[in-house]
């Protein structure tokens, strides 16, 4: 049965009335699970750091942050070349689902790398290569999330979006390359190809961060592409209903 | 020694861990929830049919 109220549609057939499937609800309940796991190690079971002490649990939740932030970035880029290359409004909304949770994971990584900062460097704040070049990263975020919201047509903010998305991935390059680059306040990398600089629990908590933040960010993404998925569905019936109506306004006059 | 000094001493960095912890978590349920509801909403707007997942 559907029903039109204050100019939508709304539809009370017996289908699912959610972004939920089985597969996300049994991810939702592995993703806790992996919390759980990282809430026990990370901050009761894995010991404290000889020099930074108890705050090396900070890194637990910061280094896995940042990760997820560089991957949903690399969805955005992809999705947005592909976009532009063909057109598919799916990975459009890839891209974009991907940008939101990338900047959620980069706001994480901006703030705990502040309250990381404070009891190590003695500042929540310095202007050097990373953390500037990290702020760069969320600017670009917000301004790629902006221009996907902007009052037009589909086609026009899913360009425009698309543009501003193509810078995502080199500006991730620049930020992890920065440590390197630049003299910097900010350490080199704790876990490289090279091998690992912590060992033990806490290497074995950072895994399970990385395990956790990976099933929570596959879950989000999953939910904000449906979310996304369903708003593109609403506008398109709104302007159907929209383009109708005035077609009836003119038969009648 | 200050108020403040002696009480940062006391309590170490446990503070901003807890702090950092909280928000990150918090974040995500959060997150998950505006998330959830917003997709509920707008799941009784579009027909069955148009939800490729159902």
């Amino acid at each position: 049965m559907t029903t039109e109220t204050a100019g939508s549609v709304e539809t009370s057939d017996s289908g699912p009335t959610s972004t939920g499937s089985r597969t996300t609800m049994i991810l939702g309940i592995v993703t806790l699970i992996a919390l759980g796991v990282l809430v026990l190690f990370g901050l009761i079971l894995s010991p404290a750091d000889e020099n930074q002490g108890e705050a090396v649990r900070i890194m637990y939740v910061h280094v896995p942050s940042a990760t997820l932030s560089y991957v949903g970035c690399f969805l955005t880029t992809i999705g947005s070349v592909v976009y532009l290359w063909r057109k598919s409004q799916w990975w459009e909304l890839v891209a974009y689902a991907g940008a939101e949770v990338a900047a959620l994971f980069t706001a994480f990584t901006l703030v705990t790398g502040m309250l990381w900062g404070r009891p190590t460097w003695g500042v929540f704040w310095v202007w050097d290569a990373r953390l500037t070049s990290e702020a760069m990263l969320m600017l670009l975020l917000l301004g790629y999330l902006a221009v996907r919201r902007l009052a037009a047509d589909y086609e026009v903010r899913a360009k425009r979006a698309a543009i501003v998305g193509l810078l995502l991935v080199p500006n991730v390059f620049i930020v992890r390359q920065s440590v390197q680059w630049w003299r910097t306040l900010h350490q080199t990398p704790t876990l490289s190809l090279s091998g690992a600089e912590i060992q033990g629990l806490m290497l074995f908590s950072l895994f399970t961060g990385f395990i956790a933040f990976t099933l929570a960010f596959i879950w989000m993404v999953i939910h904000r592409f449906r979310v996304a998925w369903l708003e593109e569905q609403v506008d398109a019936e709104g302007l159907d209903a929209a383009i109708a109506e005035r077609r009836a306004e003119g038969v009648i006059s | 020694m200050s108020n403040a000094l002696i009480l940062a001493e006391a309590t170490g960095t446990w503070p901003y861990v807890a702090a950092s912890w909280a928000l990150v978590l918090g974040g995500m349920g959060a997150y998950a929830l505006v998330t959830v509801v917003r997709g509920r909403r707008l799941s009784k707007k579009v027909p069955s049919e148009k939800r490729r997942w159902s």
